[in-house]
C-alpha cells in the first residue's frame, strides 16, 4: 500500500495540469496578501495633511452643524436605543474618514481573508483531484494500472490518500505563505498581535486545510465514479449554481439550510449566519431571514454527502469494468 | 496439476444495450492454451478474441463460465497470479504528457520492480534512445513497442498480446515476431490475439480459432493446416494435359485443368497419381504437393460461422 501511494504521489507531482493547478494556488494567495499588504500601508505625511484639510473643509459645513444639533436633540433617532455612540462621533466628520485606507488588524484579518483563501484553495484543489483522475480515464492508462494491480480497492484508496495528503499539503503551504507574509509585514510595522489572534488563526487555518483536503477527496471520488473530468465539474457547478437557485424557488420552509456555501461558511468560520429567505414568504413581521448554521451542522452535512460520493465511487470503481 | 497456463469453460459474456437487447460477445468458449510455445488466437473482427482477453485479465466480467490462469480460478484468483502476466490489450493506453520512461516507471515501482528492468524492457523493444520523449511524440508503432516493453517488465511466464505488430512497420513487424519467437522458445507462453493470419502461422505453434464468440478450432498449427490433400501435375501441353485430366476422371479422382496443369484433390498418395498417368504412357513434368494455409482453413470456418449467423437472422426476421 505504502508502495502505491508513493507511486500516486509521484504520478501527481508529474501531472502539469496539477503543477500549474498548484502555482495558481500559490500565485493567487500570494497576490491575496500582496494585495491586502498594499490596501493597509500606513497613510504618509502628506496625505495625513490632505485628509486634515479636508476635514477642515468638511466641519465648515453649515448642513454639518444641523445635523449635529438634530442629533443631540433627538439621539434616539440617531443612535437608538442603548447607543453606547454619542451624536459627535456618528454626526462630525472624523480624521480616518478622509484616509482612505485603515491600518493592517490581524485580529480582523483572520475572519476577513479566511473565506476567501479557503474557497480559492478549495476550488483549485478540487479541480487538481478531478484532473487527475479524469486524466486517467480519459488516457486509458487505468486499465493499464489495474493489469499491473489488480486488487482495485487498493489501487483507489492509493489514489485518495494520495490526493488528500497532497491537497492538505498544498493548503497548508499556502496559508503558511500568505500568513507568513502578513506577519512578516505587522511585525515591520510594529503591529500587535495578541494570542486570540494567533489562537484563531490555527483553528481557521485547520479547518481550511480540512476543508480544501475534503474538496479534494470530494472531486476525486465524482471523477472516479463518473469516469470524466468534465462530468465531475457539471454536477458541482449543477449543485453550486442550480442546487442554490433551485432552492431560493422551492416553496418549502427552512431549505435554505440545504445549500453548500452556507455549510462551508459553517464548518469554516466555527458557525455560520446565512439568509433563507423561504422563511419570510408569507412577510410576518416576527420572521427573520437571518440563521445560523454551527460546526456541527456543517461537518454532518458536508461529511454526509462525501459519504456517499465515497461509497459510490469505491463501489463503482470495484465493480464496473474498466475500458 | 493442469499443463494448461489458460483455461476457460463455457466461457459466456452478454452486453446488454439500454433498449433491453441482449449481444453475446462469447458464447460457450471452452479455451485451452498449453505451458510453453506461442498459441495463436484468430477469429475475424467482432468474434470476441479482445472480450475474452479482456474477462481472463479482470477488467471485464463474465456472465457465466469458468476461467483459470496458471490453474487458479480468475477473478478470484488474479491477485496471485498477475505478476506472472504480462499483458498488451487492444491500443496501447499511457499517459501522454509523460515520457515512455515515466510511464514504465510508474507501472514497474507499482509492483517493486527494479529501475533495471525498465531499462532493460525499453531495450528490448528498441526505444532506448527516446525513452525520454513524451508518450504522446511517439508514432504508433512506438506507442506498441512500449505497450510490450510495459508487459516485459513483469518479466512474465504468460504473455497475452492483442494485435501486437498492429501500427508497425515491415522491420518493426519483423522484430516483434521475432522477440515473440524468442519468449516463446524461452519458456514464456505467449497468447497471441492476430487477424494476420501468416503472422500466426510463422509464429505460432498452436492455434484456436473462434467466430461469433464459439470455438471453431484448436490445436497444432501444422494439425490444423493438415497434410497434403491436393497435388499440382504440370505436363508437356495443354493437350497432354486434357488428356490426362480424362484418364484421372476416369480412375475416380477429382481434378480440374489449367492450361498444362492438373489440380488433382486427392488423400492418395503422390505415386498412385504418377503411376495411373504412366500406365497410360503420359510422363509428368511436374508433381508438387498443395498445402492447405491457415487462411484457406480460416476462411472456410468463419465462412460456415457467417453463414450460420446469417441464416439465425433470416430465421429471426421472419
Amino acid at each position: 500500500m505504502i508502495r502505491l501511494l508513493r507511486v500516486e504521489l509521484t504520478r501527481l507531482r508529474w501531472r502539469y495540469a496539477i503543477r500549474i493547478l498548484v502555482l495558481a494556488a500559490f500565485a493567487i494567495v500570494a497576490l491575496t496578501a500582496v494585495v491586502t499588504i498594499w490596501d493597509t500601508r500606513p497613510v504618509s505625511a502628506d496625505e495625513i495633511a490632505a485628509a486634515e484639510a479636508q476635514l477642515a473643509e468638511e466641519l465648515q459645513q453649515p448642513y454639518v452643524q444641523e445635523e449635529l444639533e438634530a442629533c443631540l436633540a433627538s439621539p434616539e433617532d440617531y443612535l437608538g436605543e442603548g447607543a453606547t455612540e454619542t451624536c459627535e462621533e456618528i454626526i462630525s466628520p472624523q480624521l480616518e474618514w478622509f484616509l482612505g485606507r485603515s491600518p493592517l488588524d490581524m485580529g480582523e484579518l483572520v475572519t476577513e481573508a479566511s473565506p476567501v483563501i479557503a474557497f480559492t484553495l478549495i476550488a483549485l484543489l478540487m479541480l487538481a483531484a478531478a484532473t487527475f483522475a479524469g486524466a486517467d480515464w480519459s488516457s486509458g492508462s487505468m486499465s493499464n494500472q489495474v493489469l499491473f494491480v489488480p486488487r482495485r480497492g487498493q489501487v483507489w484508496t492509493a489514489k485518495a490518500v494520495a490526493v488528500v495528503v497532497a491537497a492538505a499539503i498544498v493548503a497548508a503551504l499556502a496559508l503558511a505563505l500568505f500568513w507568513g507574509l502578513l506577519w512578516w509585514t505587522a511585525s515591520e510595522r510594529g503591529l500587535p498581535m495578541p494570542p486570540p489572534f494567533w489562537r484563531e488563526l490555527v483553528s481557521i487555518s485547520g479547518r481550511s486545510i480540512g476543508l480544501a483536503a475534503a474538496a479534494a477527496l470530494g472531486g476525486y471520488a465524482l471523477t472516479m465514479l463518473f469516469r470524466s473530468t468534465v462530468a465531475t465539474l457539471g454536477l458541482l457547478f449543477a449543485v453550486s449554481v442550480v442546487g442554490s437557485i433551485l432552492i431560493q424557488l422551492i416553496p418549502i420552509e427552512g431549505i435554505g439550510r440545504w445549500s453548500v456555501g452556507p455549510n462551508v461558511a459553517g464548518v469554516l468560520m466555527d458557525g455560520a449566519t446565512y439568509y433563507d429567505p423561504s422563511l419570510c414568504r408569507d412577510g410576518g413581521e416576527e420572521c427573520t431571514p437571518e440563521q445560523v448554521l454551527t460546526l456541527a451542522e456543517g461537518v454532518r452535512y458536508l461529511g454526509g454527502m462525501m459519504l456517499l460520493a465515497i461509497t459510490l465511487s469505491w463501489w463503482s470503481f470495484r465493480r464496473r469494468e474498466i475500458p | 496439476m493442469s499443463d494448461l497456463v489458460i483455461e476457460t469453460r463455457a466461457l459466456r459474456k452478454e452486453f446488454r444495450s439500454r433498449r433491453g437487447g441482449v449481444r453475446v460477445a462469447v458464447n460457450n468458449l471452452d479455451l485451452a492454451v498449453p505451458t510453453g510455445g506461442v498459441h495463436g488466437f484468430l477469429g475475424p473482427n467482432g468474434s470476441g478474441k479482445t472480450t475474452t482477453i479482456r474477462m481472463l485479465l479482470g477488467l471485464a466480467t463474465a456472465t457465466s463460465g469458468d476461467m483459470h490462469l496458471f490453474g487458479q480460478a480468475v477473478p478470484q484468483q488474479l491477485p496471485e497470479v498477475i505478476g506472472r502476466v504480462g499483458a498488451v490489450v487492444e491500443s496501447p493506453k499511457f499517459a501522454p504528457n509523460f515520457t515512455g520512461k515515466q510511464n514504465l516507471q510508474l507501472l514497474a515501482r507499482s509492483i517493486g520492480t527494479p529501475r533495471k528492468q525498465v531499462a532493460t524492457a525499453l531495450e528490448t523493444v528498441g526505444l532506448s534512445g527516446r525513452e525520454k520523449d513524451r508518450y504522446k511524440s511517439y508514432s504508433l508503432g512506438m506507442k506498441q513497442r512500449l505497450a510490450i516493453a510495459a508487459a516485459l517488465l513483469k518479466s512474465p511466464s504468460l504473455l497475452i498480446l492483442d494485435e501486437p505488430t498492429n501500427g508497425l512497420d515491415p522491420a518493426g513487424i519483423a522484430e516483434i515476431r521475432d522477440t515473440i519467437r524468442d519468449l516463446g522458445s524461452t519458456g514464456v507462453t505467449v497468447l497471441l490475439s492476430s487477424h494476420i493470419l501468416a503472422e500466426v502461422q510463422q509464429v505460432c505453434d498452436s492455434a484456436t480459432i473462434i467466430g461469433n464468440g464459439r470455438l471453431l478450432a484448436s490445436g497444432k498449427v501444422a494439425e490444423l493446416i493438415g497434410g497434403t490433400t491436393a497435388y499440382r501435375v504440370r505436363l508437356d501441353s495443354e493437350a497432354v494435359a486434357s488428356r490426362a485430366t480424362e484418364i484421372l476422371s476416369a480412375t475416380g479422382f477429382a481434378c480440374t485443368q489449367e492450361h498444362d496443369v492438373v489440380r488433382v484433390d486427392t488423400e492418395s498418395p503422390p505415386a498412385m497419381l504418377n503411376r495411373t498417368l504412366v500406365e497410360h504412357g503420359i510422363w509428368l513434368s511436374e508433381l508438387t504437393g498443395v498445402r492447405a494455409d491457415l487462411e484457406t482453413i480460416f476462411l472456410e470456418l468463419t465462412r460456415g460461422e457467417s453463414l450460420a449467423q446469417e441464416g439465425s437472422h433470416k430465421a429471426g426476421e421472419q
